[in-house]
C-alpha cells in the first residue's frame, strides 16, 4: 500500500519561535504533523569579534514528512509566511526517502477520495468541526498575532506625520476630542492662531 | 566500490515517544542497526483529545542510525509488531539512502560486516 506513493522529507531551518506559525502555515495546505528540533546556529564569528561576547542564534529545524504532489505546495506556504525576507529567515529543503512506515492513515485517505479538491475539502470539514469545539482558545489565539503586528506599524506612521503637519499643543487636543468635524477643527486652530 | 557499497547502507530515522527510546534502542541493536544518535525534538500533530486539553505538543526523540538495506524489512517488521507503527501516533520510521561516505574507516564504524 505505501510503496504506492512516494514521500520526501521537509526540512526547514528558522528562527526560534517561527516553526510553530510555519507548521500552521504548512498544515492550511494539507500536512498532517510534524516535528520540532532545537538547533543552534553559527554564523556570526565576525560580530563575536567585533563585540568580545558569545553569540548563539537560536535556530528551529522544522521535519514534516509529505506525500511528493503536496511537496510544492507545503515549501511554497511555508516560504511565504516564514521565508528568508521576514523574520522567521527560513530555508527550506526536502529530501528524498526510501521506505517509509508509520503513515497508514495519510496514504488511506487520498486514494478513496482521490479526486484532489474532494480530499481537501473533506479534511477541512473534518477540521472545521475542530476548530469549532476549541474556537474560544484558537479565535483568541490567532486574532492576538495580526493585532500586535498593526499596533507595532500604525504610531511609527503616526508620530512620523502629525508633528510636521501640527505644533504639539494642537496634537494634544485633537487626540482628547477625536470626534471633532474637520471645519470645527480648522476653526480651533485658527483661533488659536 | 565504494559506490555499491554505500548504497548496500541506509540512514534510518525513528520518530517515537520520548519514553520508548530505551525500549527502541535495544531492540535495534538486536537488528544490526549501527551507530545511533538521539534528538530530542517535540511533536506538533494534532489530535482532538489532546486539542480538547490544551496541548498539541508532545515530546519525542529521533533516533538516527545506518541499517543494511537487507536489513530494512527487519527493523521495519520489528517495529510493526512490537510497537505497533501502523497505528496513527504511535510513531514514524523513515529511511534515506547515502550519497557518500568520509573514508573506509568511517564506512567500518557505520557497518561492522562489510
Amino acid at each position: 500500500m505505501e510503496n504506492n506513493i512516494q514521500y520526501e522529507l521537509i526540512v526547514t531551518i528558522l528562527n526560534q519561535g517561527y516553526a510553530e506559525k510555519a507548521m500552521d502555515a504548512a498544515r492550511k495546505v494539507g500536512a498532517r504533523g510534524g516535528t520540532i528540533l532545537t538547533a543552534r546556529g553559527t554564523a556570526t564569528k565576525k560580530l563575536e569579534k567585533k563585540y568580545n561576547f558569545v553569540i548563539t542564534p537560536e535556530k528551529e529545524i522544522l521535519l514534516i514528512l509529505t506525500d511528493s504532489k503536496q511537496r510544492n505546495d507545503i515549501m511554497k506556504s511555508i516560504i511565504e509566511k516564514v521565508g528568508l525576507t521576514t523574520k522567521g529567515s527560513g530555508i527550506t529543503f526536502s529530501i528524498p526517502v526510501d521506505e517509509v512506515l508509520g503513515l497508514s492513515l495519510i496514504s488511506s485517505i487520498p486514494s478513496s477520495l482521490d479526486t484532489n479538491n474532494k480530499s481537501k475539502s473533506y479534511l477541512d470539514s473534518k477540521y472545521d468541526n475542530l476548530y469549532i469545539s476549541t474556537g474560544s482558545i484558537n479565535e483568541t489565539a490567532k486574532k492576538d498575532e495580526p493585532e500586535v503586528i498593526e499596533n507595532e506599524a500604525e504610531p511609527q506612521l503616526e508620530e512620523t506625520i502629525e508633528p510636521s503637519a501640527q505644533p504639539q499643543e494642537d496634537i494634544q487636543a485633537v487626540e482628547y476630542k477625536e470626534s471633532i468635524d474637520n471645519d470645527k477643527l480648522n476653526a480651533f486652530m485658527k483661533s488659536k492662531k | 566500490m565504494n559506490s555499491n557499497m554505500n548504497e548496500d547502507i541506509k540512514l534510518l530515522f525513528i520518530i517515537v515517544d520520548r519514553k520508548l527510546t530505551d525500549k527502541v534502542l535495544a531492540d535495534l541493536k538486536e537488528n544490526d542497526a549501527e551507530f545511533f544518535q538521539i534528538l530530542y525534538g517535540k511533536g506538533t500533530a494534532r489530535s482532538e483529545i489532546l486539542n480538547l486539553l490544551g496541548d498539541n505538543e508532545t515530546e519525542r526523540s529521533i533516533i538516527l542510525c545506518f541499517v543494511k538495506e537487507k536489513h530494512v524489512s527487519y527493523v521495519f517488521d520489528m517495529l510493526n509488531t512490537k510497537y505497533k507503527f501502523n497505528k496513527p501516533g504511535k510513531g514514524i520510521a523513515f529511511t534515506t539512502s547515502l550519497k557518500s561516505i568520509s573514508g573506509p574507516l568511517a564506512l567500518n564504524i557505520i557497518s561492522k560486516n562489510i
